[in-house]
């Protein structure tokens, strides 16, 4: 009876060890890896608190334009108004109703970032406390182009170097001013607060074809071939196209951007390999980047054959947030290396730098994009891209019109997706435009516009 | 290492006290009286009792230790109460040491300390006040108290004796009633965490008395039945496990508190924010349920991590004291009180740190709380006391071999 | 608040981290010794017969209690289980052990003397609690325990 009560009791002792290893093992990992997003959230009263104590450091953009700076006793905005307001979600505000960098790096700003020694002998020293001056990897300049050129439309824009990773541009219409913050503090305003940029989540429509293309390639089925009669029946149900464009294969297919094809292309693949595809370009992903909190962008399994068809071009259940276009974009631009997304270029304490920006990849979902880079530079020369050439650079694109049901029946969000194929001008762009029709139309030409911008400024 | 606690006190206490840019004088004493009386507890029960297990009160006393420095930076007036509590509890200790040395079983007292339990926690329900939607408070002549507490430590003892013996199955029909009419009205008073506590000690000890593994199990799924049944049935428990899943999206209400946990935590980094420097008032019932978490921040995850493994090393303890013990009746009660202590430290650890939902529960010896330290002193006096007892068996056996117990 | 607090704060956090972790490696590492201390000398203690109370012989063993178990070697060699280290202990010198009727019995190995009570042995007989017994110069005398 004895050995009985002696060995259960060792077994308790064994399950209760395992049980305070797994709180200490929890614990080391909860905070190593969601720590600091615990700590920056708008609500911790400490970066509230530490304000009245320490002088927060400026925040200027990667050409050392100053965001936000102290004049005398007092924070101060950018002074040009356009300016400001493009690039408002960025920067964010001071009362933490929105998350722009005033408050995901706060800790640089306020100096929690300094290590313990120099913190001691600035204490002791009786130095004035102040944070460090943190460097944005964005434009104003650019941002400002970027948000005229959505031209009213609620919407987005971003551009990124897809070399390194660096958000070059980003806005989200419409927009606020973070200088007149009144209306929102009384509860007031729509979704002006809402970072369409990297938390909209939208149907990708057409844009999405790039994803399905990849599948096929990496699947060796890039020598299907289809012929659109300008619908096709799968399942019991039409999907109907823009188009009758008769015999093609996969380049033609995303010259046209042929509903037809990709929806008979995804019935060859499978919904497995479609999913599997996705998940590589980081669909259904936490997104969890150190410089960027974004939307999760979903891709569901299709119940039908039909449905299917839609998810493969871009609809049913498909959502995904214009950063993560470009993302997109950017991966194929860059040989199938998808980078992370960086808003932050350096921390300076003075004369020292305390942080520089590393590129870093987040996912390699292919090895060999040369075919559907080709394909994209077809898109623009000769396909529904057409008008966001620019003459004399090699310009690689994918349009996207996603329906989507509104009250006054079906509407069309607009979409570009490309990139520049040129190591002296790395960019990739992504521009949605909510309501405003074809992407061809709307979406293609406010992204020449932009890009020429950013060739303009050097980039 | 008491001498390590002692300077841990003195040294802590004296930074305290110059926080408020002039010397606190209040603090300093406090510092010396803690130190004092940390000082005199261990020393006198290793002077009366010569077979204590001294190491399980060098962890009881640092663990109190940290509490009351944490108490004094954030509440002085706490703080003293603690004090106070904390040598009462010792002397509550003493007495229990030796009324376990001297009792084998307590017999037909079991069904008296069964309604005295019972009847505690029945009060508790009927006449407690509300505090933070938990019905556990009771306040006589100006004291306030949770009868939950004491029911805690009858419940042990009685578990103990059910468990020794085969007894009579009407005895044990009435033990069961108990344990579950005691589970069912914790429950009903909103004090999920005391219920908890108890549904798994039962188990606990079920499973260790009887061997009955697969009844254990069974007993564990009607547990889980029930666990399940009540977030379908009761809508309090509904918002603990949705707040234990994405507590971000309550932040402003009832995610509040465990929000506020993880920030201060978060704040602390590895080697905390320094004593003093943190925010902690941020965080809600930052005296005892959340004084894990404000520990963290200003004394950073480090030191968490080893105060979570001091506990470790008091089960460990506790659990080998329970398998020399001399008889059934005394393995049962040091099981059953070190069992209690663990769970208890787990749940409100694990509730704060979000790894499950949290509970209201105190964290033992470093909560502010009177009938916890107390309760939670007397469970360390059965396990000092069956190890007394043991102690003084070996020595007996040493001797008849020749050896000499030092 | 003033900075000096604030340095101080900062600098002791370190120092009481390296509290914290003495004392959880102290109490481990003593629990840890505690528990394999105990254990042997339990062992030991719950399996031995009885022991030889040394009143007089050589430093190392005078004045101390040696255990007996059921089966015991004495002499000067240092394989013997009882270790006496006088001269006038043979490498061999005696045995004590437990007999299958569960009586102790002493015998004589070598050519040294064995005395029981003052009388000399030749062969084995049985001892009792408190008996006396003398191997060479070394005196002791005998604790068994009952039963």
């Amino acid at each position: 009876m004895k050995n009985v009560l002696r060995r259960n009791i060792r077994t308790l002792l064994i399950v209760f060890t395992v049980m305070f290893a797994g709180l200490v093992v929890y614990l080391g990992y909860v905070v190593f890896m969601y720590g600091e997003r615990w700590f920056v959230t708008p609500y911790n009263p400490r970066i509230q608190q530490v304000e009245s104590t320490v002088e927060p450091g400026n925040l200027l953009d990667r050409t050392g334009r100053e965001l936000l700076y102290t004049k005398g006793d007092e924070r101060v905005y950018i002074s040009d108004d356009d300016m400001r307001e493009s690039i408002a979600h960025i920067i964010g505000d001071s009362y933490g109703m929105t998350y722009g960098a005033q408050t995901m790096f706060a800790k640089y700003m306020f100096g929690f970032d300094q290590d313990t020694l120099s913190r001691i002998m600035g204490l002791v020293s009786g130095q004035e406390r102040r944070g460090g001056d943190v460097t944005l990897t964005i434009d104003a300049k650019l941002c400002e182009k970027a948000h005229d050129a959505l031209d009213g439309y609620n919407g987005a824009v971003v551009v990124m170097n897809y070399k390194t990773g660096e958000i070059l541009a980003s806005a989200s219409s419409p927009t606020f001013d973070p200088d007149d913050m009144d209306e929102f503090l009384e509860g007031g305003g729509e979704s002006e607060l809402v970072n369409r940029t990297f938390t909209g989540l939208y149907p990708p429509g057409s844009t999405f074809k790039l994803i399905t293309a990849a599948a096929l390639i990496e699947n060796d089925l890039a020598d299907f071939e289809a012929t659109c009669t300008g619908s096709t029946e799968i399942g019991g149900k039409t999907i109907a196209c823009t188009g009758e464009h008769g015999h093609e294969d996969l380049e033609d297919a995303i010259r046209h951007s042929c509903n037809v094809y990709f929806a008979e292309a995804a019935q060859e693949l499978g919904k497995s390999k479609l999913m599997s595809e996705a998940n590589k370009f980081l669909f259904n992903n936490q997104m969890l980047f150190d410089d960027a909190v974004m939307g999760e962008s979903v891709f569901e399994n299709a119940d039908t054959s039909t449905n299917l068809g839609w998810a493969a071009i871009g609809q049913y259940h498909d959502l995904i947030t214009p950063l993560h276009a470009c993302m997109i974009a950017a991966c194929i631009a860059n040989d199938g290396t998808m980078m992370a997304p960086k808003l932050l270029e350096s921390v300076t304490y003075g004369e020292t730098q305390t942080y520089t920006l590393t590129p870093e990849s987040a996912a390699h979902p292919m090895s060999d994009t040369a075919l559907l880079k080709e394909m994209m530079i077809a898109a623009v020369e000769s396909g529904t891209g057409k008008k966001a050439a620019i003459d004399g650079v090699t310009l690689g694109g994918k349009t996207g019109t996603a329906e989507i049901a509104g009250e006054d029946g079906n509407q069309e969000h607009a979409w570009f997706v490309g990139f520049i194929e040129d190591d002296n001008h790395p960019l990739a762009i992504a521009v949605l435009m909510e309501k405003a029709g074809s992407g061809g139309s709307h979406a293609a030409p406010a992204a020449k516009k932009v890009l020429e911008k950013a060739i303009d400024l050097g980039y | 290492m008491l001498a390590l606690t002692i300077l841990f006190i003195l040294s802590a206490c004296a930074l305290l006290s110059f926080r408020e840019g002039t010397f606190n004088l209040g603090i300093a004493i406090f510092g010396l009286g803690t130190s004092l009386v940390v000082l005199l507890a261990y020393n006198l029960a290793a002077l009366i009792f010569r077979h204590v297990d001294r190491i399980t009160l060098v962890i009881c006393f640092f663990l109190a230790s940290v509490g009351l420095v944490m108490l004094a930076r954030l509440n002085i007036d706490t703080a003293v109460r603690q004090l106070i509590w904390l040598a009462g509890g010792t002397v509550v200790l003493y007495i229990t040491i030796v009324v376990i040395k001297r009792a084998n079983d307590f017999g037909r007292l079991n069904y008296l300390m069964m309604a005295g339990a019972f009847g505690l926690i029945a009060f508790a329900y009927l006449f407690a006040h509300t505090v933070g939607g938990a019905r556990n408070w009771v306040t006589i002549a100006g004291l306030s108290f949770q009868p939950s507490e004491i029911a805690k430590v009858l419940f042990i003892i009685v578990s103990a004796y059910f468990f020794a013996e085969k007894r009579a199955l009407l005895g044990n029909i009435v033990y069961a009633c108990f344990a579950g009419a005691c589970v069912m009205v914790l429950v009903l008073s909103n004090d999920l965490g005391a219920a908890l506590l108890f549904a798994g000690t039962f188990l606990i000890m079920f499973f260790a008395g009887t061997g009955r593994t697969l009844l254990t199990m069974a007993g564990l799924g009607v547990a889980g039945g029930g666990a399940v049944a009540s977030y379908y049935m009761f809508p309090h428990v509904r918002t603990r496990v949705e707040i234990w899943e994405n507590p971000w999206r309550y932040h402003r209400t009832q995610g509040y508190q465990i929000v506020q946990g993880l920030m201060a935590i978060a704040a602390g980094g590895a080697f905390g924010a320094g004593l003093g420097l943190g925010y902690p008032s941020a965080v809600p019932v930052n005296t005892s349920d959340f004084i894990f978490a404000v520990i963290c921040e200003e004394f950073g995850i480090i030191f968490g991590i080893i105060i979570i493994l001091l506990y470790l090393v008091f089960i460990i303890r506790g659990m080998i004291i329970a398998m020399n013990a001399g008889s059934r009746f005394d393995a049962l009660l040091v099981f059953g009180a070190t069992c209690m202590l663990s769970l208890q430290s787990f749940i409100i650890i694990g509730g704060v740190i979000k790894l499950i939902p949290l509970t209201g529960i105190t964290l033992p010896f470093i909560s502010a709380g009177g009938s916890s330290m107390v309760a939670c002193l007397t469970l360390v006096g059965i396990i000092e006391g069956v190890n007394v007892k043991n102690g003084e068996r070996d020595e007996v056996e040493i001797r008849k071999a020749g050896g000499e117990v030092i | 608040m003033s900075g000096l607090y604030e340095a101080t704060a900062l600098a002791l956090r370190y120092w009481f981290l390296i509290v914290a972790v003495i004392i959880v490696l102290g109490v481990t590492s003593i629990s840890i010794k505690e528990y394999r201390d105990k254990r042997m000398v339990l062992d030991v203690a719950q399996s031995s017969i009885g022991y030889l109370a040394i009143i007089s012989g050589p430093d190392d063993v005078m004045g101390e209690n040696v255990p007996l178990l059921d089966q015991n070697t004495i002499g000067r060699s240092r394989s013997a289980d009882i270790i006496f280290a006088d001269r006038s202990v043979d490498r061999a010198h005696s045995q004590i052990y437990l007999s299958e009727d569960g009586t102790v019995m002493i015998n004589k190995l070598g050519r040294g003397d064995v005395t029981v009570n003052g009388i000399e042995l030749d062969g084995s007989v049985p001892i009792k609690n408190r008996d006396i017994v003398c191997f060479g110069n070394v005196v002791a005398k005998v604790f068994l325990k009952e039963g």
